[in-house]
């Protein structure tokens, strides 16, 4: 049997329950994928305790007892999210030695349901980048063409699930670090709702945007997963007391009168042309399922780029803070004569370069003279681009629009310019500041690159999200063929 | 305003050093960053009004002291053992 790692979660627990493959095949399947591939996908791998973890849960199935959808199924893990007795990267220097003491509650989650998890991925360092080219660990590869960037800073999760190196992986989402990396991937990305996921063990970078959530090749395998992750938490502050749907159930159930407002207007403008062409032809092939269309303008795409990297430069500054060489931190080997000084050559080594200059940035935008100016406003305007969406979503229920401005670019293009950079999340950064849950679905291909487009819901409406997701996957309407 | 010297202060109150060969490299980037995110200023000063009435707010779990804190690092009697520091 071949690409067992591309069968949708249901059909790898039939298959699993039939006797037909063992949970040892899927790992096997997994890590020789993952040597073969060398994309660089993985910064940690967990051979020996998957392994040993595989033993157990076939001896379960054998049995055949309550044997849940989600036993034995290999997940690939974000290295900023932690998993106990197991290092968590983050993808910098500055956390090279540091061990997870507790695992996060996305990953207990998943493990309490039986999930393999067979290491961790790559990211941009700290989270901070849309590339994966800012890891210390080095950039990760994106598997439609090597010489291009998989997008970030989930790229090594989606690029992972890409591959078929996984079934599917986590990844965290602050400005689009979900979205973006699937859309150049040709995988699905979920954003969850703000404190729908609990956060507890994700190392913070900005804490008022920072989400949980599924990379995966369809939309049942992202309703598993969310529905298994979901909920509240009493770990989180933020985490939201709501009830979780059944997504995976519910998938097949209401799609009548359900309206699509599709984005037009000045945001399409900074759009590239290949981008608007899979758009449009998208946007045809929803129409014609008989789904209701309507234009609408999402005012604010102008400036959500300085307001998100205002706000979220200025929670990261306080949330770095705490990398200090002595609560955490890289420790190096350098003679210091003073604490401060101590703390400044560590910071300075053990961090990269694009994460000093976001703390500074940061730390620029809360200082005294200027924290009116750029912090206050930052916040303000937020609360009016949220107000924006949630009058457009009263009368949708979903908002389409591209995940990325452009096709992924090559490895090396942008990543000596910081703006050219933080534009790529033209399209994602909006929906973080408003908190709401959004998917990125493939929409097609261009030059040989997947090109995804965007689902924003209203609050808590992910299942919503995932209903359309998997309509429109149904219809035929996601390319899987490369123009 | 004198990026170099802006630069450095921010610097210091971020606890980063940043070595003199790379000051100058460092000020060219980020005054293009904060040319750019000067864009924020062409946005209207927004009213407590146009801004107060977003419908949901994310509830905060009271602010409840709690004695379960596991430490991680070993201890000695009601001392934590930490690393070396000077």
């Amino acid at each position: 049997m071949k690409n067992l790692l591309a069968l949708n979660i249901p059909d790898i627990h039939l298959s699993l329950k039939k006797g037909n493959i063992q949970v040892q095949t899927l790992l096997d399947e997994a890590y020789k994928k993952i040597e073969r591939n060398s994309l660089n996908t993985f910064i940690t791998l967990f051979k020996e305790d998957s392994y040993n973890k595989a033993k157990k849960l076939q001896k379960k199935i054998k049995k055949g007892k309550d044997i849940d959808i989600l036993t034995g199924i290999p997940i690939a893990v974000k290295d900023n999210i932690c998993v106990e007795g197991h290092s968590t990267t983050c993808g910098s220097r500055m956390l090279c030695n540091f061990t997870s003491p507790y695992s996060a509650t996305v990953v207990k989650r998943l493990e309490d349901r039986g999930v393999v998890i067979i290491g961790k991925t790559n990211l941009d360092e700290f989270a901070m980048g849309s590339s994966t080219e800012t890891s210390f660990y080095t950039s990760t590869k994106n598997p439609h063409n090597s010489e291009y960037v998989p997008g970030g800073s989930s790229g090594g999760s989606a690029a992972a699930v890409a591959a078929l190196e996984a079934v599917a992986a986590l990844g965290s989402d602050t400005g689009g670090s979900i979205r973006q990396p699937a859309s150049f991937c040709g995988v699905f990305g979920l954003k969850p709702t703000y404190g729908r996921v609990s956060r507890y063990g994700l190392v913070a970078f900005a804490s008022s945007l920072d989400c949980i959530g599924p990379i995966t090749h369809n939309a049942v395998d992202s309703a598993i997963i969310m529905e298994a992750i979901a909920g509240f938490d009493p770990m989180d502050s933020t985490s939201l007391p709501e009830d979780v749907p059944q997504y995976y159930y519910e998938l097949t159930k209401g799609m009548e009168n359900i309206r699509i407002g599709v984005v037009r207007g000045k945001l399409m403008e900074r759009i590239e042309q290949d981008v608007r062409d899979v758009m449009d032809e998208f946007t045809d092939g929803v129409k014609s399922t008989g789904i209701q269309l309507e234009d609408v303008d999402i005012a604010g795409f102008d400036v959500c780029i300085p307001v998100y990297y205002i706000i979220a430069t200025s929670e990261a500054s306080s949330n770095l803070a705490r990398y200090d060489g002595i609560r955490y931190g890289w420790t190096g080997e350098d003679e210091y004569n003073a604490l401060r000084e101590m703390y400044e050559m560590r910071r300075n080594k053990g961090f990269g370069e694009e994460v000093k200059r976001r703390i500074m940035l940061g730390t620029f935008s809360l200082r005294a003279g200027y924290k009116d100016k750029y912090y206050e406003k930052a916040i303000k305007t937020r609360q009016k681009i949220r107000i924006d969406f949630e009058e457009i979503l009263k009368r949708v229920d979903a908002v389409l629009l591209p995940t990325s401005p452009t096709l992924p670019f090559k490895i090396g293009e942008k990543i000596t310019n910081p703006i050219s950079m933080y534009m790529s999340d033209l399209c994602t950064v909006s929906v973080s500041l408003a908190g709401l849950p959004a998917i990125s679905i493939p929409a097609g291909y261009r030059n040989g690159l997947p090109v995804g487009v965007q689902l924003v819901g209203r609050r808590l409406e992910e299942g919503t999200l995932l209903k359309i997701a998997y309509f429109i996957e149904r219809t035929g309407l996601i390319e899987t063929s490369k123009k | 305003m004198d990026l170099k010297k802006e630069v450095k202060n921010i610097s210091e109150l971020a606890n980063i050093k940043i070595p003199v060969d790379k000051i100058e490299k460092f000020a060219d980037e980020f005054g293009r960053i904060l040319a750019y995110m000067d864009t924020i200023s062409t946005i209207p000063q927004y009213k407590a009004s146009d801004t107060k009435r977003a419908e949901h707010y994310t509830p905060l779990r009271k602010d409840e002291a709690r004695i379960d804190y596991n430490p991680v690092r070993p201890s000695e009697g009601r001392y934590y053992r930490v690393p070396k520091v000077i």
